[in-house]
């Protein structure tokens, strides 16, 4: 046996009833609730992600096939005409679905929904960029290294420690912000709390707080208050991905974008 | 004839075994010496320091790794004592403010996460377990590396096969799974990977 | 046997060669070599490695726009790796934008500079000291000017002691747009005290033209009380910008049409309040002069829209209606700012809780001559500080003002700016390598910061380039020329006041200038609280002689102003708040080139019966054309954007962006612009 070890506290016991714990397991379930009323559509959000993910500065021919955004912000409007049309502008990343059909299709196992925090995870040192997740997930969240990271000579000092690199040929996401996950799990670890409470970086970004990170799993966790409300809804909950981001809005046309543009769609092909 | 061929067949596995198991090992690894020789026991036994001492966690909960020079500096400003490596740390490192440019023998990729934090403070795991006697040794061994991988021998372990190995020699994925498995003890892919 | 093994056959090393092979994978060579190829396909040398480290946090301050946020730069080692907003215990009137978070990568941007550059080539201080010296000295009559963006700060002192030291010397300020409109109220209601917006309680916003969410003071409170609903905001421009798009209500103006607007919201104003003000005879006999459907026409607005308007901003009082124009087309003239003065006071905010109302704070404009006020073809030698950049100007803004062969010399870090336009450039230190000071018009108050990275040998201070120039022209600058000792006199002068509170305890509270020193020095902030007590008193513009001729002239002159022939489009200039800094963040690139929130510069949008009346289809490469030059850029078809008009994203820096196709008017405005597209 090896020495020094002691009962192992955290996580998830793989045979109940094999291990003397003391405290119950700890399962954590991060969801997310992003208000749409309040979004200016500044996109700070989606900077600092990209300098929280160590995102090299896009190259001269970049253009939306070759971007990489974990998170994207974009306009949508009701398609009334001008000027009566209203906009809002919606953040969009991994939506961290409780049913992943990223999951569900990478042959390498390279994506995993974990056990302990509900954080649908990416590993890209399994994937070999068949990009059969990018054509699995409805949400578009999901985005190829055409290309090896670059920076401007220097500039690689400024490259987040937490959070490694991609190469080119892997496919990337938002991971929850992984790396300040980490962070927060030592510190825990180290103060010997039970919570693991962290801000993601487009979360502490948002002027306005239009974007809340919080524990499903936690009956008093503030977004709570939010999610059963009929103003908050997921996007194509009825792809049964069970997202875990929720989106809110008191605008009934906003609530109904994805309705809405199906049935555009259906109004352009039918004439 | 058939005995002509079975010798040549035979030669043949011999001198590819040969060549895999002894040759193989010799030409995949090199080995540098560390900058500087430092030993684990003199500071351990005649400063009295214990491991913290030098490789403790920061404010902000991460691990320190390797202590930066200003530690060294503290008390080796100047010579302390009589041996030839000390005297090269102050005067190659110490003095031009140089940070030693350590050889790390447990160095992993990037994308390998390994927390001290939970594995120390909650898992209540000795030093010795991964870094077995080397915080008693009083020189620093060779740097064995892998000259494909570029990382350091003891990743590995120090058999080929990987048979033999002590529960401080390997740190490979398959080591981690292991222990983990052994405690019953998850990770998930998020615990272990940036 | 004899005879026939001799001699290696074929046949003998295809048997060497297949007992190999099948001893092969009883080696741990395939398997070995798999999982090291693999480890080392994993770890490609040109892939950076982030380099571990302690995290700390270190107080700073945004320095690409005049909002001069404060914020935290999380560094590992030492080195920064990120931005977060600073906690605030109170609200704070800026808001961190975008763009601030990218940028601690600032100093590494490829356009930076390390060393000072003379007439394109690499050069030492002392050499372009010297060239500039040598222009200094053949000045003559005319002046050797200093313009600084960014007024308020210690540095500013600095400036104002060099041009009072050197013959010739002259302090200049750029215009401060986000304050004109407080300041055309101010001029008209007779007050002597500074002004601002109360954001805290207004509960309607009528936003011409201003970019109210988009880094104008104030924005994130805005942003924050329209996101929980109490406040509504209207906005009237010719540009369905992302303000307007948030807006709950998007009046469309032609563009040039702000001050009728104003004319005709003020006179539907007027014909429904009878309120005594004092000015109202005169000024209704002449906005009278301009018939409420007249000016309505000029706008493109049915009057029944401006009279719901009006009744809308009365029920949703208090109201207040901002002006300013936008950091990019540029402000207003001056008419309009007086008659939207004159909106907000028949919307009853002016002095109210709620509107407009003395705020704290001083102006860092005083003691300060304007750039518009500067002589034409007076300045013989321009040092401009792009090292902290305003908003965006036209070139020939600064242009009209020099004289023949000036010399320019711009204070950047980077190669950018005004590039084909200066004569050298001094490499100052780039954010976060030195002290960075923030005294904008955003919040009532200072900050400054220190130094996060040691700054590269070859830069060079402003205040040493200054000391360095004046040493050469045997100008006497005074002790304790150098920006540590100004700093210090900040602090001192701060103690002095004794108004405000600095890191949450009162100024008094502080013992010595030296401890309140100490508490800026790590990057706390002071803020000024101390508002005047002076009661405004509502009045409306008119009663000087000749103002409001001046006023209907200029509004209807404007909105009807004479396309040259063949301009027929009316060009709005359309950017980034910070584009004037001359670059932006690399990663600010994630919201205009790796996605569609922002148009990226060089491209531009006409609605699809202007693009279809010229045969233009969108993605094609097209010349925008003015009078004073052209650009190739790329068409996008957006019904958005007015008919007759075409919105072009202007891109960075001043004098070498598209924002020098705009002619600044003899009124200081470049607002209105006319233009012809055309395929490339």
């Amino acid at each position: 046996m090896a020495p020094g070890l002691g009962a192992g506290e955290e996580g998830v016991t793989m045979a109940a009833g094999t291990m003397a714990s003391k405290k119950p397991n700890r399962k954590f379930r991060y969801g997310m609730v992003i208000d749409l009323d309040a979004c200016t559509g500044c996109g700070a959000c989606m900077v600092a992600c990209a300098a929280e993910n160590n995102l090299a500065p896009a190259r001269e021919t970049v253009n939306e096939r070759t971007s990489i955004t974990p998170m994207r912000v974009f306009k949508a409007n009701d398609a009334a005409p001008m000027p009566a049309r209203k906009t809002a502008f919606v953040p969009m990343m991994c939506q961290q679905c409780d049913d992943p059909p990223c999951e569900h299709v990478c042959p390498q196992q390279a994506v995993e929904l974990d056990a302990r925090t509900g954080i649908v995870m990416q590993m890209v040192q399994r994937c070999f960029g068949c990009r059969y997740c990018m054509a699995a997930c409805p949400y578009h969240a999901r985005y190829f290294n055409w290309f090896d990271p670059s920076w401007p000579e220097g500039m690689e000092q400024t490259l987040n420690p937490a959070v490694a690199p991609k190469m080119r040929g892997v496919v990337e996401k938002c991971n929850l912000c992984h790396g300040r996950f980490h962070q927060a799990q030592d510190k825990a670890a180290l103060e010997g709390l039970d919570k693991i409470a962290y801000t993601p970086a487009c979360a502490e970004a948002c002027p306005v707080q239009a974007i809340r990170l919080g524990d499903l799993n936690d009956p008093e966790d503030p977004i709570q208050g939010e999610i059963g409300k009929p103003e908050t809804f997921q996007f194509l909950a009825k792809l049964g991905t069970r997202p875990k981001v929720y989106y809110r809005s008191r605008h009934e046309w906003v609530r109904h974008l994805a309705a809405r543009a199906a049935g555009e769609h259906a109004q352009k092909r039918n004439g | 004839m058939q005995m002509r061929a079975a010798i040549f067949f035979v030669t043949g596995m011999a001198v590819m075994l040969a060549g895999g198991w002894v040759g193989l090992p010799k030409v995949l690894y090199k080995q540098k010496q560390q900058p500087l020789q430092f030993s684990h026991k003199a500071h351990k036994v005649k400063a009295e320091m214990d491991c913290t001492a030098c490789h403790d966690f920061r404010e902000d909960a991460s691990f320190a790794g390797l202590p930066k020079l200003e530690s060294c500096a503290g008390c080796h400003a100047e010579p302390v004592g009589s041996t030839a490596a000390e005297k090269r740390l102050v005067e190659a490192y110490v003095k031009p403010e140089k940070e030693i440019d350590w050889l790390v023998y447990a160095k992993q990729p990037i994308n390998a996460r390994f927390s001290h934090a939970i594995h120390v403070k909650k898992a209540k795991l000795k030093c010795e377990r991964c870094h077995g006697n080397h915080g008693s040794t009083a020189t620093l061994r060779p740097y064995q590396y892998n000259v494909v991988s570029g990382y350091s021998r003891d990743i590995w372990g120090p058999t080929i096969s990987r048979l033999g190995r002590a529960s401080y020699q390997g740190m490979k994925m398959d080591d981690c799974i292991g222990c983990h498995r052994e405690q019953r003890v998850e990770a998930g892919c998020l615990g272990c990977h940036r | 046997m004899r005879g026939t093994s001799q001699m290696i056959k074929r046949r003998d090393l295809l048997m060497l060669g297949g007992g190999s092979i099948a001893a092969f994978p009883l080696t741990p060579i395939p398997y070995k070599l798999l999982d090291d190829i693999s480890i080392w396909t994993q770890n490609w040398p040109w892939i950076p490695v982030p380099k571990a480290g302690e995290m700390t946090v270190r107080n700073s301050v945004c320095t690409l726009c005049r909002g001069g946020c404060p914020i935290q730069v999380r560094c590992a080692g030492g080195w920064p790796i990120g931005v977060a907003p600073k906690p605030n215990g109170q609200d704070s009137a800026s808001s961190v934008c975008a763009l601030a978070f990218g940028s601690h990568q600032l100093p590494w941007h490829p356009a930076r500079l390390k060393s000072c550059l003379l007439d394109g080539k690499p050069a030492t201080a002392e050499a372009v000291s010297a060239a500039v010296a040598d222009a200094c000295r053949k000045a003559g009559e005319n002046s050797i000017a200093i313009l600084d963006e960014r007024p308020g700060r210690a540095m500013s002192s600095l400036y104002q002691r060099f041009a009072r030291a050197v013959k010739g010397g002259v302090y200049l300020t750029p215009p401060m747009q986000e304050r004109a409109t407080l300041e055309a109220v101010g001029a008209v209601c007779g007050s002597k005290s500074r002004l601002g917006f109360d954001w805290a309680k207004t509960a309607t916003v009528l936003s011409i033209g201003a970019p109210l969410l988009d880094g104008f003071p104030g924005a994130a409170q805005l942003a924050g009380r329209r996101a929980r609903g109490k406040v509504s905001l209207v906005h009237a421009g010719s540009s369905y910008s992302r303000q307007a798009q948030l807006a709950e209500r998007y009046l469309p103006l032609l563009p040039g049409s702000e001050g009728a607007f104003a004319i005709a919201l003020a006179s539907v104003l007027m014909e429904k309040s009878t309120a005594k003000i004092d000015g109202r005879v005169e000024f209704g006999s002449v906005i009278s002069r301009l018939p409420l459907e007249k000016a309505a026409a000029l706008t493109g607005l049915k009057l029944e829209t401006i009279r719901q308007l009006a009744s809308d901003l009365t029920a949703g009082a208090p109201a207040v209606a901002v002006g300013g124009g936008d950091y990019v087309s540029g402000p207003f003239e001056h008419e309009t700012e007086t008659l939207i003065a004159a909106v907000n006071v028949l919307l009853g905010s002016v002095g109210v809780e709620g509107g407009i109302r003395p705020s704290a704070g001083s102006d860092p404009r005083s003691g300060s001559t304007p750039l518009d006020q500067v002589p034409d073809h007076s300045v013989a030698v321009l040092i401009a500080d792009r090292s902290l950049a305003g908003f965006a100007i036209p070139w020939s803004l600064i242009d009209r003002k020099l004289a023949k062969d000036a010399v320019v010399v711009a204070l950047s870090s980077w190669n950018r700016d005004m590039a084909s336009k200066v004569r050298a450039v001094v490499a100052t230190p780039a954010p976060m390598e030195d002290w960075t000071e923030s005294a904008s018009a955003g919040h009532a108050g200072y900050l400054v910061a220190p130094a996060i990275l040691k700054r590269p040998e070859g830069t060079v201070r402003a205040d040493e380039f200054l000391a360095l120039l004046a040493g050469r022209l045997g100008a006497s600058l005074g002790d304790g020329f150098d920006l540590g000792s100004e700093l210090k006199s900040v602090a001192g002068a701060i103690h002095s006041a004794k108004r405000g509170t600095v890191a949450g305890k009162k100024t008094t509270e502080y013992a010595s200038a030296e401890d309140l020193w100490k508490a800026l020095a790590e990057g706390a902030e002071w803020t000024d609280t101390e508002v005047s007590a002076e009661i405004l008193k509502a009045r409306l513009p008119g009663s000087t002689p000749g103002e409001m001729d001046r006023l209907i002239a200029a509004v209807t002159s404007h909105a009807t102003a004479t396309r040259p022939p063949d301009y027929p489009l009316a060009l709005i200039a359309t950017g980034w708040i910070a584009e004037a800094s001359g670059v932006l963040p690399p990663l600010a690139g994630k919201l205009d080139k790796e996605s569609l929130l922002r148009r990226p510069a060089g491209r531009l949008a006409l609605h699809p019966s202007t693009a279809a009346s010229l045969g233009l289809a969108g993605g094609e490469q097209v010349q925008l054309e003015t009078l004073k030059g052209e650009r190739l850029m790329t068409l996008d078809v957006d019904d958005a954007v007015l008919p007759g008009s075409v919105e072009a994203a202007m891109g960075a820096g001043v004098g070498n962006s598209a924002l020098d196709l705009l002619e600044v008017g003899a009124d200081g405005t470049w607002r209105l612009a006319w233009a012809r597209v055309r395929r490339a």
